[in-house]
């Protein structure tokens, strides 16, 4: 009956979780221990194999690209030589010196010569072409002028539109301040006669107030 | 047996034999939580060797007051962490295949109550292999492999909050992923 009254979501978890937990176990290969004492081993005497490798590098540096130098010492699962990221660790190639190759600069008479064919061969495309790269400059200048007349034309009557806005809106509020200050005075003058009085009246509540007060105070 | 700190100062000692006492004793729990990770035997085996590797290279970081087997999951988290970006946005290729490991039930079932299992199983694994690896792996530790969810916070370096926030959203993500086989289930109950 409890079941009944519960959310569906629970039922649902509830069923859920039942199915998580009754996921069989998986039984590890048998010869997984042997494998990672293997490696660790192996790990352990990496370092005296990368001082034996360095010389070696060293000697054999510039024939064999640094790929082919990684040692393979370890235990491998041909699954993992197969596969493109082998997860399995390797002695990684530590602490080699990597001869540093910088990008050398051109000398300064190659760069020379390159500027000098380069401009040769502009002059004579601007020559051979004659009159038609003066008319594309002309032609793109014109047309940066048209639409930098443009833009300011556009700024021109954006401006203008802001101004008329605030004028009407400056109108506006002076038609309303106009309207409120004559209301004010039309009921300041109605009411003039009556202040005196009116004051007086509440004068006199505030002493009368005041007495009563202190009497409820002080009743001796 | 030997308890686990004794053991890991013997192996700081020099003793490496006695790694091996610790790898035996925790390398189901970790080939299970990498397996259930990553649904590939060979990739679960790369994922407990390198866990463990790494953890003796480590082990002379690791804290005595901390249990080894929150230690362990830490690093194999981690390495299963780095087998999920590594792989990033490759296809997955789920390998849903017969398990070796099917529980017999006590009462031999009928052979389409076993075919029917079988394709419950795979569905939810299949669904827990969609979820990311940040709610697959509380999803894991927790209803598979037992672990508190304090000590999943631990493990996965979040607050206890986070964790089981995760645990919410994965369970909801996993009830519209299994909708129909929960709500049969349910029924046939």
């Amino acid at each position: 009956m409890n079941e009944r009254r519960r959310p569906e979501h629970e039922l649902l978890d509830g069923k859920l979780e039942a199915l998580l937990r009754t996921l069989p176990e998986e039984e590890p290969p048998a010869d997984l221990t042997r494998r990672i004492m293997a490696q660790v081993l192996a790990a352990e005497e990496a370092p005296v194999q990368q001082g034996a490798q360095v010389q070696t590098r060293a000697q054999k540096q510039s024939q064999q690209p640094s790929r082919q130098r990684a040692p393979q010492a370890l235990p491998q699962r041909p699954q993992a030589l197969a596969s493109p990221e082998p997860l399995t660790p390797q002695p990684q190639p530590l602490a080699l010196p990597q001869p540093l190759t910088p990008r050398q600069p051109l000398p300064p008479w190659q760069l020379g010569l390159a500027l000098t064919a380069a401009a040769a061969v502009a002059l004579f495309v601007v020559v051979s072409s004659w009159p038609a790269p003066a008319e594309l400059i002309l032609s793109v200048g014109a047309t940066l002028a048209r639409a930098a007349g443009s833009a300011l034309d556009w700024l021109h009557t954006g401006v203008r539109l802001l101004g008329t806005l605030l004028d009407n809106v400056g109108g506006a509020l002076a038609a309303i301040w106009t309207v409120v200050r004559a209301g004010t005075r039309a009921a300041a003058a109605a009411a003039g006669p009556l202040i005196l009085p009116a004051a007086g009246a509440t004068v006199l509540l505030q002493l009368l107030l005041w007495a009563m007060l202190r009497t409820r105070r002080d009743p001796a | 047996m030997k308890p686990d700190a004794e053991l890991v100062q013997a192996v700081l000692a020099g003793d490496r034999a006695q790694f091996a006492v610790l790898v035996e004793r925790y390398q189901r729990e970790i080939f299970n939580l990498a397996y259930r990770s990553t649904h590939h035997r060979e990739d679960a085996e790369d994922i407990t060797q390198k866990t463990f590797l790494r953890a003796f290279r480590g082990l002379g970081s690791y804290d005595p007051a901390r249990p080894l087997r929150t230690w362990l999951y830490t690093i194999a988290v981690n390495v299963c962490r780095d087998w999920a970006r590594r792989r990033g946005s490759r296809p997955s290729t789920v390998e849903l295949v017969e398990s070796d490991g099917v529980r017999v039930a006590e009462a031999a079932p009928q052979p389409h109550e076993v075919a029917a299992q079988k394709e419950t199983r795979l569905a939810v694994e299949a669904a827990v292999m969609q979820l990311e690896p940040d709610y697959r792996l509380p999803v894991i530790l927790f209803y598979m492999r037992g672990v508190p969810q304090a000590e999943i916070a631990e493990i996965m370096g979040v607050p206890l909050s986070i964790v089981k926030n995760r645990l919410f959203r994965a369970r909801r993500r996993l009830r519209t992923m299994l909708g129909d086989l929960l709500e049969e289930a349910t029924v046939n109950e």
